[in-house]
């Protein structure tokens, strides 16, 4: 495959991505498996894309009771969740890949990307403020407290682009490499 | 605060009259988890080791003669209405104790035996960031979070309920 294929088939991907919910609609009707109400309420009503979810998920750490992790945990502060929000509207807005989604038992919400071989996370724990990080084959970049509504924290978007070129439409990779043995020292 | 010496030198004696003794290199120890919210795809997420550079101590057991009862003892203390045993994961002691700080002779860990009358399998984790001279250099954040990252990954061998591995 040369190149500029592969640079298509990536982008593709990323457009396929981007426009989920209309292309489940489409294949139901082209299936001719459905009545024409159900084609007609798939149509408006779309189903719920990765976005949503995560949305959801987020929304759902709001409910959660004191000491949920067994340890104590404390759920995030409503203020958190409402950056992370800002932040995943302008990762939508940027038609960048979702992430996934967790929470720590402090109350910290994160987003990590990963493949193989590279892992994003960017984490909140205060008002309209990120921390991130991004590993490239073990080697470590990150920034702290970065306000990210006055200055958009463009190496993180720039990494998060690079990431999506890696990615591939079969990608199901785990997020922490099975038998990958740890350096041992840390990159200070 | 502590001197990083007077951190260090705990794990030479022994923290409990509970403990069947001094923790070896060669040893697993094993993190219980108590919410499905830190598992995905079959793996332990980095969050679920968020405590393990808070002063407090990581709660842990030793994955030897004491481990079984020591595990329904702690599954008993911790479990509630709101969160139910998920699993545990183990890792190798030699393997955390060997972080250390780059370009320095400083290591980020302790493991020493904190064992109680109904778990005697228990120890901790604590981190040396707050001793006087690691504190010094000043660890940035976006690092930590990257610590807790690759200790996700010395936590690798699972033992985890209702969740199937990545099939890979």
């Amino acid at each position: 495959m040369n190149k500029y294929t592969s640079t298509l088939l990536t982008a593709g991907f990323l457009i396929t991505l981007g426009r989920g919910n209309t292309l489940v609609a489409e294949n139901k009707m082209l299936t001719g498996k459905h009545s024409l109400g159900s084609s007609l309420q798939q149509l408006t009503k779309p189903s719920k894309t990765k976005y949503d979810e995560i949305i959801y998920e987020l929304d759902s750490y709001l409910e959660l009771p004191n000491n949920w992790d067994g340890y104590n945990g404390i759920q995030p502060t409503q203020e958190v969740v409402a950056t992370v929000k800002k932040f995943l509207n302008l990762i939508n807005d940027k038609q960048l890949h979702t992430p996934d989604i967790m929470l720590s038992g402090t109350g910290e919400v994160a987003l990590f990307w990963k493949n193989k071989d590279d892992y994003i996370e960017v984490s909140f724990e205060d008002k309209d403020q990120l921390t991130y990080f991004f590993t490239i084959k073990d080697k470590f970049y990150g920034e702290d407290d970065v306000y990210f509504t006055e200055k958009e924290p463009i190496a993180l978007y720039s990494e998060i682009k690079q990431l999506h070129e890696k990615f591939s439409s079969t990608s199901t990779t785990s997020i922490i490499p099975k038998n990958e043995k740890f350096s041992n020292t840390l990159i200070g | 605060m502590s001197s990083y010496n007077d951190c260090i030198v705990q794990e030479q004696i022994s923290q409990s009259p509970y403990s069947p003794g001094l923790i070896a290199d060669d040893e697993l120890v094993a993190r219980v988890l108590l919410t499905p919210k830190h598992v995905k795809n079959g793996q332990v997420l980095p969050v679920a080791f968020e405590q393990v550079l808070q002063s407090q101590g990581f709660s842990i057991l030793r994955h030897g003669k004491y481990f079984n009862e020591s595990l329904v003892n702690t599954i008993k203390l911790l479990e509630t209405i709101d969160n139910k045993y998920t699993g545990y994961v183990t890792a190798n002691v030699k393997e955390i104790r060997n972080i250390f700080i780059q370009n320095t002779t400083f290591r980020l860990f302790i493991v020493t035996d904190t064992a109680t009358k109904d778990r005697k399998a228990h120890a901790d984790i604590f981190t040396t960031r707050n001793t006087i001279e690691v504190s010094e250099l000043g660890i940035k954040k976006s690092l930590i979070k990257y610590i807790r990252f690759q200790i996700t990954k010395l936590f690798n061998q699972t033992n985890l309920k209702n969740h199937k591995k990545d099939s890979q």
